[in-house]
């Protein structure tokens, strides 16, 4: 098998098919979000929908989590008077059924024992009644007011011809511990590809890594629904430019020695003919032979 | 000075060992430290992968001394019944003498992942699914000190395994002299291999057992 078709053969192992058990557990809670939702604001009705990698297409097995944005309508002020006060009335509202962790702008849902349920939910408001700009609150950074449009996000991502090298960035990132966040590291393999989009996966994925080993420095992102208005500067910052540069350099010069496969690892095999986890697990123990229990002190 | 400035093709070295065998594992340095970071795959079997983020920081004089290891991704609760030692988020991956003594005191990247670092995360994964660690659990603190000694030695008697350690750090135990055991025995008929095993233990190590076994005669009396 030649590398590019490992390549292509890991991603789809990656692919999350619709009604698989994953999506089929994130649609339950979306589901409950947006019943409470409704019950708590029966006069509005806000479009809650999907964001995120679902939307554009990128959503891989090992690295998902599903994004539900609730906007409300401009003039709505069942949900709080300011972006503020329905950031904090959606967070206290998702309070009766989740633990929810409170990021910049979105709400990380928790089950009440502490379960990531994988599940964002970004509240905001739009900026008119026309339009498809929305206002979301930030907790973090110079300005309280971030100004954004889902609708060009999605379009960016999805139409860039790019989805598939993304998602394959997404794996290398999960894979090596970069903590990038989804958007930035999209919009820098687009910035890398808009120049030359050409050749198969393979080579469009070693381009990628390739200007990030040499031209990490020269590389810079804006968010495409409000250029010149946010800055994303806090996405990237100079100490994970140089992450982004070793990871790249090490992952280049071990796929060049040992080819993709050696890099990514062995193509799952079906679940069907494999050991349950457990068993797995104990037989992956068994095979480490004299291993010293573990112990902690309180020092 | 520490090993990467004493010999700079060390670190090299490092950078190629990882590529070749934990191509996800990347040599990082910060502040004149290495950090060996990404995710570490403790299973990888058929369908199953189990991949932890870790963080191992390299020792000043690696790979003589025991390195220090991070789970990254807040998978593990930082609490110590989870055997993470509190104060810094470390994992604690076994008492540091028996580490000296199953990793023969090779603290080499490849010997530390799969004689320390593995064992414990699957065991982690193990716990996870509800399962018993699969190479039981010492208990906190001291009393997981004497446990390790009691497998070792034979004795639970903290005064005991005190006595051996002194012998020990005096640097002076000869094969005809009397077993620290108390048995009347020469040692070499009788502790001998498990007190030569503890000779290439620094003795910072054997210093901190016997604070650990002064701490559980002082709790005895107490």
């Amino acid at each position: 098998m030649s590398d590019n078709d490992y390549l292509l053969d890991l991603l789809k192992s990656q692919q999350l098919e619709e009604g698989c058990d994953e999506l089929v557990a994130l649609d339950t809670e979306r589901d409950n979000v947006e019943q409470l939702l409704n019950d708590e604001y029966p006069d509005s009705n806000p479009n809650f929908t999907h964001g995120g990698s679902r939307a554009k297409g990128t959503m891989i097995r090992e690295d998902y989590d599903l994004d539900e944005v609730c906007y409300f309508d401009n003039d709505d002020t069942a949900p709080g008077e300011t972006l503020e006060e329905i950031y904090d009335n959606v967070a206290t509202l998702l309070e009766t059924d989740y633990q929810v962790e409170r990021k910049r702008s979105a709400l990380r849902l928790k089950s009440k024992k502490g379960k990531d349920l994988k599940i964002d939910i970004v509240p905001g408001r739009y900026v008119s009644d026309t339009g498809t700009d929305v206002f979301l609150h930030q907790n973090e950074g110079d300005k309280e007011r971030l100004k954004t449009n889902l609708e060009v996000h999605i379009a960016h991502v999805r139409d860039s011809g790019c989805t598939d090298v993304i998602q394959l960035g997404k794996l290398w990132r999960t894979r090596n511990g970069i903590l990038i966040r989804t958007f930035p590291l999209e919009l820098l393999i687009i910035e890398v590809l808009s120049t030359n989009n050409t050749g198969n996966l393979q080579d469009r994925f070693e381009r990628v890594l390739t200007s990030f080993r040499d031209d990490i420095d020269d590389l810079s992102i804006e968010d495409p629904a409000n250029p010149t208005g946010n800055d994303l500067s806090f996405a990237l910052t100079d100490e994970l430019r140089d992450t982004l540069r070793d990871v790249a350099d090490d992952t280049l010069a071990a796929a060049a020695d040992h080819g993709w496969e050696h890099v990514f690892g062995a193509l799952p095999k079906a679940k069907a003919a494999a050991l349950p986890r457990v068993a797995a697990l104990t037989a992956a123990a068994t095979a480490v032979s004299g291993a010293a229990p573990p112990w902690a002190d309180d020092k | 000075m520490t090993w990467h400035t004493d010999d700079p093709s060390a670190l090299e070295r490092l950078r190629a060992t990882l590529r070749d065998r934990y191509p996800t594992l990347h040599a990082r340095l910060r502040e004149d430290v290495v950090h060996v970071e990404g995710t570490f795959a403790a299973l990888s079997e058929d369908a199953h992968e189990d991949r932890y983020a870790i963080n191992v920081r390299l020792p000043a004089d690696y790979p003589r001394s025991i390195p220090s290891v991070w789970e990254t991704a807040g998978r593990i609760e930082r609490i110590i019944d989870r055997h993470v030692f509190p104060a810094t988020g470390a994992l604690c991956v076994a008492v540091p003498v028996e580490l000296w003594i199953n990793l023969e005191g090779d603290f080499s990247i490849e010997n530390y992942l799969e004689k320390a670092v593995r064992p414990y995360l699957i065991g982690n994964s193990l716990f996870e699914e509800g399962q018993p660690w699969p190479f039981s659990e010492s208990s906190h603190c001291s009393y997981g000190v004497l446990e390790f000694y009691e497998r070792h030695l034979g004795t639970k008697d903290a005064r005991v395994v005190g006595r051996f350690l002194l012998d020990l750090l005096k640097g002076k135990v000869k094969g005809h002299w009397p077993c620290p055991c108390g048995s009347g025995q020469p040692l070499r008929r009788c502790h001998g291999e498990k007190v030569n095993a503890l000779k290439n233990v620094p003795a910072g190590a054997l210093l901190d057992s016997v604070d650990h076994m002064v701490n559980l005669l002082r709790m005895a009396s107490a």
